[in-house]
């Protein structure tokens, strides 16, 4: 009878214990992301004159260098606009995106937001998003500054979203001083041209790749398995967004179809998948995953480790340099066949169900029109969307970065659908990253991710 | 006189108890209530206002999700293999442990360190011992002669390099064991020494049934651990490559933050509430047949 007794009681405790665990797990990230929530007691509704002290919420992505610039913005609005106060919330970007999410299950969403072309579609679902349409048409805001297919990729169903304010770009980086070393340079290869092809940066990443016995890639003997530079750093099966894409169209190629349907198996696709595996698994000219997750793991910082004389990245990665005290030069993306890029605007957005309407408007109106963008503009750091800033940031950059200007045109049309994002970010990786490098069957992995995707 | 004392008793019993009832009403039934609720619609997110019942349908195409089978496969082999591999690894630690030789304390400090330290550090310590390129595991393998493993980016290798991980952090798993072994009463092996019983005898015959409460316990606990397991495959790899190491749970966080369905995030958490609850069932079951519990009759 006892041992029956205290069995129960062990089970009953159990399973207790089991079950708040369990339900901790699902319910507990929503709980736990409500605390973020803007304690916004000041202010009141909406139709409250905007003299009235205000406090709102605005939230973006970045690293700790990048808030800390988008803080001296919003100290500039905040001079032009003493009544409202700006509350900054940033986040790294893999969670911001996940902690929107549990923002708009537990109605705390900031009351101004950053956003991405790529998930406007995914997010718009949700409702999070106010029609901004309306209000840009009372205030008069002025549209035609901004690029129409800028425009058109914060759009859900017709509708004005978000508005663009940054169009980065991506380009191809390598490290000078690489190259202009004897010790690591010593079969003098040259820097790239404005617009290389594939042929002509493999050539110069042969030449510039070696062991650690100083035999070069291109050598006899060369020793694959201890490497201790790189001609170049590429992960196509981890970025397939803005590097994989842009160089399936470049050589006719496509990552989806117009249906959005996985579209890796053409022959166009295949030789450009075939090209990267070989460049990692036979000529071992680029790094290898683990070798990436070794040298800090992001493929558009390889060339700041100086073991990497060239890696693709975006406009934004120029900051990176500077800090890492890089001498960088910048190339269109290596081309198939013709030049093509991803050109990646972000957006300003506004919560569906934001209790300051009036003050979110003029934050998002400030950081969009032709004020913010040129304060942006003015730091050197982000293309402004809105051209009214351009003169003001050549001013600042100088003519050497006229080519994020100037790259744009070859950006690649192909807006980000909910499949696609969850192709580019939840399975594409999982199930390409090896294969791409050269480990595992290619046929089959693109099978399997068919089948997930379609 | 004795009644008022005892509706005063029962008063009592309620008044204390009360912040318990509270707490567990406010964040353990209402929000378990409410994720069964969400399970039976298609609510993209809890709060939403547009959702429909849906009845069965997210159990019925819980299947359709392309991960679900492996992620579940996943945390069956961690069930499976990590929890016996852990269990023993803490036993064979605690035994270590409970010589008498001299600085003995100073052993039993270094081995409980790693479980204080965040799971998040120790993770990232640990992928930086296991890279591949430059791990420091490697470079020592390589001076025996042995070529480069991409431990944590293999197929193969990633799941067991997770189950070392969890002996590492073990520390508290090995104190309850060495606070048994300390239990065993000592008369019982100098009984058995007078009878000629040997070091392994000893052990099967009186350390093991001694200290079987305390693995039934330990098991339990691993058990439930790695059902749940979440942090290691989220930040040792991402739960990769080719979802190798996805988890059941990162498998719900997926459809709830990524797949941004979070009724069928609330059906798979419940199916894994469901499936613990039988497994803790069929052990505590099993185990009246091993486990040894000295005050019963």
């Amino acid at each position: 009878m006892k041992t029956k007794s205290k069995w129960k009681l062990s089970v009953g405790t159990t399973l207790l214990a089991a079950s708040i665990l369990v339900t901790g797990c699902g319910g507990g990230n929503t709980g736990g992301q409500t605390n973020t929530a803007n304690p916004s007691n000041a202010g009141g509704n909406s139709s409250a004159p905007a003299e009235e002290a205000v406090t709102i919420t605005y939230s973006q992505w970045g690293t700790a260098e990048e808030l800390q610039r988008t803080q001296e913005l919003l100290n500039k609005f905040t001079e032009a606009n003493p009544s409202i106060t700006v509350k900054l919330e940033g986040k790294d970007w893999g969670s911001y995106w996940d902690g929107l999410t549990a923002n708009a299950a537990g109605g705390t969403l900031p009351d101004v937001f950053k956003t991405s072309y790529a998930y406007v579609e995914k997010y718009a679902e949700l409702g999070i998003f106010k029609e901004l349409d309306g209000l840009l048409a009372d205030n008069k805001f002025d549209l035609n500054n901004v690029d129409p297919s800028l425009l058109g990729l914060h759009k859900y169903q017709g509708k004005q979203v978000s508005l663009p304010i940054d169009a980065n770009v991506i380009v191809w980086y390598y490290n000078k001083a690489l190259f202009t070393d004897e010790k690591t340079n010593p079969l003098k290869a040259p820097m790239p041209s404005l617009e290389p092809t594939w042929d002509e940066i493999t050539d110069i990443a042969t030449k510039l790749t070696f062991d650690k016995n100083g035999k070069n890639a291109g050598e006899a003997g060369f020793d694959g398995k201890n490497i201790v530079q790189w001609g170049l750093s590429i992960s196509p099966g981890s970025t397939m967004d803005w590097f994989l894409e842009p160089e399936l169209w470049s050589n006719g190629g496509k990552l989806v179809n117009d249906d959005g349907t996985l579209a890796l198996d053409t022959p166009e696709s295949i030789e450009v998948l075939q090209y990267f595996i070989d460049l990692t698994k036979n000529k071992k000219i680029n790094t290898t995953p683990a070798q990436i997750e070794g040298l800090g793991g992001q493929v558009n910082l390889a060339i700041t480790t100086g073991k990497v004389a060239m890696n693709p990245g975006g406009s934004w990665n120029t900051a990176n340099y500077k800090e890492a005290g890089i001498d960088y030069g910048i190339s269109y993306l290596p081309k198939f066949k013709t030049n093509q890029t991803v050109v990646q605007p972000a957006g300003m957005a506004i919560s569906a169900n934001t209790k300051h309407e009036a003050a979110a408007y003029k934050l998002l109106s400030w950081l969009a029109g032709p004020e913010g963008q040129t304060e942006l503009a003015k730091q050197g750091y982000s293309i402004p969307a809105n051209k009214a800033a351009s003169d003001a940031y050549i001013e600042t950059m100088g003519e050497a970065n006229k080519i994020f200007l100037d790259a744009q045109q070859y950006g690649i049309v192909s807006p980000f659908t909910a499949k696609k994002t969850d192709l580019v970010w939840t399975y594409g990786e999982q199930s390409l990253k090896l294969p791409l490098a050269g480990e595992g069957d290619l046929m089959a992995a693109i099978k399997e991710l068919t089948s997930k995707v379609n | 006189m004795m009644k008022s004392l005892r509706k005063y008793d029962t008063l009592l019993f309620f008044l204390f108890i009360m912040p318990w009832i509270i707490g567990f009403t406010i964040f353990f039934l209402i929000p378990f209530g409410t994720s069964v609720f969400y399970a039976f619609t298609d609510a993209k997110l809890p709060g939403a206002v547009n959702y429909h019942f849906v009845g069965f349908d997210n159990f019925i195409h819980m299947i359709d999700d392309p991960i679900f089978l492996k992620s579940l496969l996943n945390t069956m082999y961690f069930v499976v293999f990590g929890v016996p591999i852990v269990t023993a690894g803490m036993l064979v630690l605690a035994m270590l442990l409970n010589f008498n030789v001299k600085g003995i304390a100073l052993f039993r400090t270094f081995y409980y360190l790693p479980t204080l330290v965040p799971i998040v550090a120790t993770v990232i310590i640990w992928r930086l011992v296991f890279n591949a390129e430059f791990g420091i595991l490697n470079a020592g393998l390589g001076l025996l002669g042995f070529d480069k493993i991409d431990w944590i980016g293999g197929e193969h290798t990633i799941k067991p390099v997770i189950i070392l991980l969890q002996v590492w952090i073990s520390g508290s798993g090995v104190l309850i064991f060495l606070a048994a072994l300390k239990n065993v009463p000592r008369h019982l092996y100098e009984a058995a020494e007078i009878d000629g019983a040997a070091g392994v005898r000893k052990f099967l015959s009186i350390t093991l049934p001694m200290i079987s409460p305390s693995i039934l316990f330990v098991i339990i606990i691993q058990t439930m651990y790695n059902f749940q397991m979440f942090t290691e495959a989220l930040l040792l790899s991402k739960g990769g490559p080719n979802y190798a190491a996805y988890t059941f749970v990162y498998n719900i966080y997926k459809s709830a933050f990524t797949d941004l369905k979070f009724s069928m995030a609330m059906s798979q958490s419940i199916f894994l509430f469901a499936l613990i609850s039988l497994v803790t069932f069929v052990l505590m079951k099993i185990s009246n047949r091993f486990v040894y519990y000295e005050g019963e009759r």
